[in-house]
């Protein structure tokens, strides 16, 4: 088959790529006017070199052949995601959402983020990110809460934020934890509470839970920014509009905020960057495993990079034994 | 003979001078602070610790592995230092080590436990507490003290330490936390060297005197908020220093449990941060047995992007 690239200039791009527990996103910037490419949000299902597979599948398969003039990542399976595609420009998601934000919405004060697993709240001033906090322990005011109850009540989560917004009465909810929420839930269908009405209580009880444990006081100015892909939810966005008291802008891109700001901090980058290899993703075995290194009482969980069944990269040692080669053999348990 | 004094009890400085002056007096002594890793069942098994804070529970656990492997679990029972009062829950360690320790079917059921009480507000106090400590381990064979109870460092001394420490980097942040958070590696989730790595210094608490500390957080005591816990008075007194004397990139409150002596000192230094209207990047980190060092490294790298101010490049 001919490749679809026969002929074309190669159009020079931006690559940012968010790997996330839940989502893996990717954004494609054109060098010099910064204009959104392409742009894609998929499931992880627990298999992120499957996903960043079939990003760089994307790309490749575009009628524009495009040269990747540098790639960064960011998203919990940040590091996973650079070696597979090699890149040296890693960033984590706090800057990351902040850059796309403030290149959207010079003016932001205020960036809210809600996500498949994790929430963020970012507090800018003067264009300058100043204070953040992210959930801990719990998942109650996240993405996955807002699926696990949609699959409970037999809604698609894409419909909640209509079935939400018309309600009129909503129900109370608990949303400090998905146990006690969805024990709350249970007996307002036992005893006949409408499922718009469970929906919008459980949007007004995740806005709760956030402002509670994440948000935790901070000062929250307007303009106020909401990304990730919660940000969908248009229920969620008028709980957010009422308990806060300001107008919630949600731009263009808002699922795909992070990898968008990882793109823009790939353009950002300076000197010489490692050759990009994404493409190598798709002519060659890659598999990830982990072992126990026992060297000493940190017994770290080293994380190991196999090409064509070979290993070819380790990180998350602490000491830099295998990461770096700092000691010489690399004795496994 | 062999005694075995929990690694996390070194953290308190007296610890470390009343280990120093056993060694002294009796130069056969040996010190166990971990048990060696055969015996490490008795830290994994189900335990009774109480509602407590993780770094409670691991002294716990690893008093219980060291009974095995000592002649005397040396576990003083800590009220008072400095002439501040302890944690409430280091007064109970012992009862704790004691009745996990009476339920074990093994002969580490016969090891003695000296759990002396530690109430100190004097030299004379140190002295006395130092007899009692040492009747307690060498009953029989008492060793004569001709050698005064050693006296902690100077500030002086503290100083010159600080300043070879903070040498190498061009900038610091302040790391702010309980003795027993900041100096075990697994409680404080590598946080100083992580830093160390990114080119900054780490400033401690533990790196600067107590006494200092103490005046300076007295400054800010009065009738309902006077922060009498030693632990709350040393992060006080450290945020206040380092903020009007060090001009520190950014700071960092580690704490490992919101109890009410932490929930109160982690409001009193977001009140306190409040005043200095932004000039210094500060963060807050919970770290305890649910904490994975992935999110811990995640919310370093973007504290040091708010400090190098990426966002605006």
């Amino acid at each position: 088959m001919e490749s679809p690239h026969v002929n074309r200039e190669a159009v020079p791009v931006y690559l940012g790529i968010d790997v996330g527990s839940v989502t893996t996103k990717m954004v494609l910037l054109a060098a010099g006017s910064m204009e959104v490419l392409d742009h894609v949000y998929l499931r992880t299902k627990g298999d992120p070199i499957r996903s960043i597979r079939q990003v760089m599948e994307r790309i490749e398969s575009d009628p524009r052949p495009f040269q990747v003039l540098a790639a960064a990542t960011t998203g919990s399976g940040r590091m996973l995601a650079a070696k597979l595609i090699g890149t040296d420009l890693i960033k984590n998601e706090i800057t990351t959402h902040t850059l796309a934000a403030l290149t959207i919405a010079p003016d932001a004060q205020t960036i809210i983020e809600i996500g498949g697993q994790d929430s963020k709240i970012i507090i800018v001033r003067d264009r300058m990110a100043i204070d953040f906090n992210m959930n801990t322990v719990c998942a109650a005011g996240t993405g996955s809460f807002l699926d696990q109850q949609a699959g409970r009540l037999g809604v698609k989560v894409e419909d909640m934020g209509e079935m939400a917004l018309a309600s009129e009465s909503p129900a109370s909810i608990s949303g400090r934890c998905t146990v006690f929420a969805e024990t709350d839930m249970i007996h307002k269908q036992q005893i006949g509470v409408g499922r718009n009405e469970i929906v919008a209580g459980l949007c007004q009880s995740l806005v709760r839970n956030y402002l509670a444990t994440v948000a935790r006081g901070k000062q929250i100015l307007a303009p106020v920014v909401f990304q990730g892909g919660v940000a969908a939810n248009k229920g969620i966005v008028k709980e957010f509009e009422r308990q806060t008291g300001h107008p919630i802008e949600v731009f263009p891109y808002y699922g795909v905020a992070g990898a968008y700001g990882a793109a823009i901090y790939a353009s950002k980058a300076q000197g010489q960057r490692p050759p990009f290899q994404g493409f190598e993703l798709l002519k060659r075995e890659f598999a990830v495993d982990s072992f126990t290194c026992r060297k000493c009482e940190e017994e770290c969980t080293v994380l190991r990079l196999h090409r064509d069944a070979k290993a070819v990269s380790f990180w998350n040692d602490r000491c830099g034994r295998y990461s770096e080669g700092k000691k010489q053999g690399q004795e496994q348990s | 003979m062999k005694i075995g004094l929990p690694v996390e009890l070194l953290s308190f400085e007296w610890v470390r001078r009343l280990k120093e002056d056993v060694g002294r007096l009796v130069p056969d002594v040996q010190f166990c602070h971990v048990a060696a890793e055969a015996n490490s069942g008795l830290q994994t098994r189900p335990l009774s610790e109480g509602d407590a804070c993780f770094p409670f529970k691991k002294m716990i656990r690893t008093a219980m592995a060291l009974l095995p492997e000592v002649d005397r679990l040396l576990i003083p029972r800590l009220v008072r230092l400095d002439g501040h009062l302890l944690c409430p829950n280091f007064r109970a360690f012992p009862d704790l080590v004691i009745m996990n320790r009476d339920r074990l079917p093994g002969p580490e059921k016969a090891t003695s436990i000296i759990d002396t009480v530690v109430d100190i507000s004097s030299r004379e106090d140190e002295e006395c507490v130092r007899a009692e400590v040492l009747k307690g381990l060498f009953a029989s064979r008492l060793p004569a003290q001709r050698m005064a109870f050693p006296r902690p460092e100077s500030a002086e001394a503290k100083a010159a330490k600080l300043s070879a420490k903070l040498a190498p980097y061009a900038k610091n942040i302040a790391l702010i936390g309980r003795a027993y958070m900041l100096q075990d590696p697994h409680l404080n989730m590598g946080i100083p060297e992580i830093l160390n790595g990114q080119g900054y210094g780490v400033v401690t608490p533990q790196d600067l005197d107590f006494q200092t500390l103490d005046q300076v957080a007295a400054r800010n005591d009065y009738y309902a908020k006077t922060m009498y816990w030693r632990g709350a008075r040393e992060c006080l007194g450290a945020f206040m220093h380092v903020t009007e004397e060090m001009a520190p990139a950014g700071i960092i409150y580690l704490l490992s449990f919101n109890c009410g002596v932490d929930a109160l000192v982690r409001i009193e230094l977001m009140s306190l941060h409040k005043k200095l209207a932004g000039k210094i990047p500060m963060m807050v980190l919970v770290g305890d047995e649910h904490s994975q060092r992935e999110h811990v490294v995640t919310r370093l790298e973007a504290f040091l992007d708010v400090i190098d101010g990426i966002t605006t490049r």
